[in-house]
This record gives structure tokens, C-alpha cells and sequence, in this order.
């Protein structure tokens, strides 16, 4: 049966790309609760960036409402998390502390990561700007991010 | 000018990929001023009206002002269908769906849940479905749209 459906996807694959061709396209595969699960599951298993000390992922990625979500989403919910845990760290500790240096480092390794070379764009640099910004003292732009694409990573490790 | 790399992403095609049909979401980002891009997007969308959630993240500050979509293109939709769109952070959509026919090229703007168009300071993915009332069966090949994507 899977292997079957594999060859009808790639047949719509194939169909899709025929359709597009005047544009730079990538095809963007979709799954289902589960597997977004399981794929979540894996790159946390397997993930190649360090953790704050005293930090853990939880067993399972946040959960979406409906429909289906694109696959790289599996791995991009631990990326998050990771991201979210140094963005903890440094928002948390005070001006010269050598952790907001250790966080800072981390932070500025998120664009260049191997998920978000794929999956995040981010053409005008806000990322590195919002950074630089806050080494400046300014954290509005760095606490807004936190705040806003943070709050599972806030609510498992209840910060 | 941004550097979209494609990947080589493992090939993982579920059943539930297979029934949605596929579906493309890219992007060439064209910087449109110090604040605020305009990425070029493209979606093939399933026929049976499932809600298909990117997995490309942009950023977003709350400063740089209201985030807005134009359709440039579109193909193969029936006269009936509608597309909805609206901006995800993680699992969740964080503003109300905007909804239009795919014949449209006016620039809509997204807003948050409370109707502000001061969409907070995130990293946003896109949701987009065909939102049809009677018959959802595709004409011929899936739905596909291309907009600007002001963010």
C-alpha cells in the first residue's frame, strides 16, 4: 500500500512540476499528524546542536489543528526549541555575563543550521540584525521573538 | 538577495501526502525596502480542501509593518473555490484566514485573531486550502497560485 501511494505522490510530484515550470519551485512533501510526530522523533534523536545545560526536549513536538503540515516542520519543532532555549538563556542572564556570550554564539549559528538552510528565508538578514541589536542593549526585537515563537518551549519548561 | 537552497531532502511520501496531493511552496525573496520583503511564493494546493501547512519560516518584526498578500498567478481552479490563507508560528495559526478568490489581485492584509493589522514580532509559515462549498474534486490538475508576499 505504501509503496503505491509513494508512486501515485510522485506521479502528482511530477504532474505539479510540469504545471510550474516557468517558476523556481520546490516541492514540498506533506504528512499527517503521526509522522510530523515521528519525524519530530527522529531529529531530536539524532540532533546535531547542543542544548543549554538543564534543558531536554519533550517527548513531542506541539501539536497542530488540523490538515496536514509540510515535513520539514518535524525537524523545525526541535530547531525551535533549541532556538528558543538560547534565546532563553541570553534574555535571562544579566549584561557580562559569559553566558549571554556562550548564548549569543549559539543564536547567531540559527540561519547557518541545516534545517534552516532549507527551510528558513530570511533575505534581509532580520535575524542577524535583531542580534546585533541586541548586543547594542536593545532586546525588543529579540524578546518579541521569544515571546511569540516560544511559547511551547515556555510551556514545557515552564518559564 | 537571499540564497534559497534546495536541498537535498530525504524523499518521505506518506499516504496522507498522496491524498492531498502535492504541493510546492518556495520562495525568491526580492528585498522591497530597509523593512518589510516581498517574497515571491508559489503553492499547489490538494483538491479535497485539506488544510496544507508550509514549512518555510520568514521573519517577521512587528515594527516593520503590516504583513499583505497579492495573488500574481493562478491555475486550474473552478469558478466556485476560494483560497485561505493565513500565517502560522509553530503548530499554531496566529491570524484570522483571509479568504478571496483566487482571481483577485488586490493586496490583502493578513491580521491578528483581535483584527489588528500589528501582526507581532515572529517567525511566520503559511496555511493555505481551497475553500469550497459543494464539490471539491479538482478539474483536471491541483490548484496552484503564486503571490507576492509582503512580510
Amino acid at each position: 500500500m505504501r509503496g503505491v501511494a509513494a508512486l501515485l505522490a510522485l506521479a502528482l510530484v511530477g504532474a505539479t512540476s510540469t504545471a510550474c515550470t516557468s517558476e523556481p519551485v520546490d516541492a514540498e512533501e506533506y504528512v499527517d499528524h503521526d509522522e510530523y510526530v515521528l519525524l519530530y522523533r527522529e531529529a531530536v534523536a539524532d540532533f546535531p546542536e547542543r542544548l543549554p545545560e538543564g534543558v531536554t526536549f519533550p517527548a513531542d513536538p506541539p501539536p497542530f489543528e488540523d490538515g496536514l503540515i509540510g515535513a520539514g516542520n518535524g525537524a523545525g519543532m526541535a530547531y525551535f526549541h533549541w532556538n528558543c532555549a538560547w534565546m532563553d538563556v541570553y534574555l535571562s542572564a544579566s549584561p557580562g555575563d559569559p553566558l549571554r556570550a556562550e548564548a549569543l554564539a549559539e543564536l547567531r549559528r540559527w540561519p547557518g543550521t541545516e534545517w534552516a538552510v532549507e527551510f528558513y528565508d530570511d533575505p534581509g538578514g532580520v535575524w542577524d540584525a535583531t542580534l546585533d541589536k541586541a548586543e547594542l542593549g536593545d532586546l525588543t526585537t529579540l524578546r518579541g521573538f521569544y515571546e511569540a515563537d516560544c511559547a511551547y518551549y515556555r510551556s514545557v519548561e515552564a518559564r | 538577495m537571499a540564497q534559497i537552497t534546495h536541498g537535498a531532502r530525504k524523499l518521505r511520501l506518506g499516504l496522507a501526502a498522496v491524498t492531498a496531493a502535492c504541493a510546492i511552496v518556495l520562495g525568491t525573496a526580492v528585498p522591497a525596502s530597509a523593512a518589510l520583503r516581498t517574497y515571491k511564493i508559489s503553492a499547489t494546493l490538494g483538491c479535497g480542501g485539506a488544510l496544507l501547512q508550509g514549512t518555510t519560516y520568514r521573519p517577521h518584526a512587528q515594527a516593520d509593518g503590516p504583513a499583505t498578500i497579492k495573488l500574481t498567478s493562478h491555475r486550474y481552479w473552478r469558478d466556485f473555490w476560494e483560497l485561505r490563507v493565513g500565517l502560522r508560528v509553530g503548530g499554531s495559526q496566529t491570524t484570522q484566514s483571509l479568504e478571496f478568490k483566487p482571481t483577485s489581485r488586490t493586496t490583502h492584509t493578513f491580521r491578528t485573531a483581535r483584527g489588528s493589522t500589528s501582526l507581532p514580532t515572529a517567525r511566520y509559515a503559511t496555511n493555505s486550502r481551497v475553500n469550497f462549498t459543494p464539490d471539491g474534486r479538482c478539474a483536471g490538475l491541483p490548484p496552484t497560485y503564486s503571490a507576492d508576499h509582503r512580510l
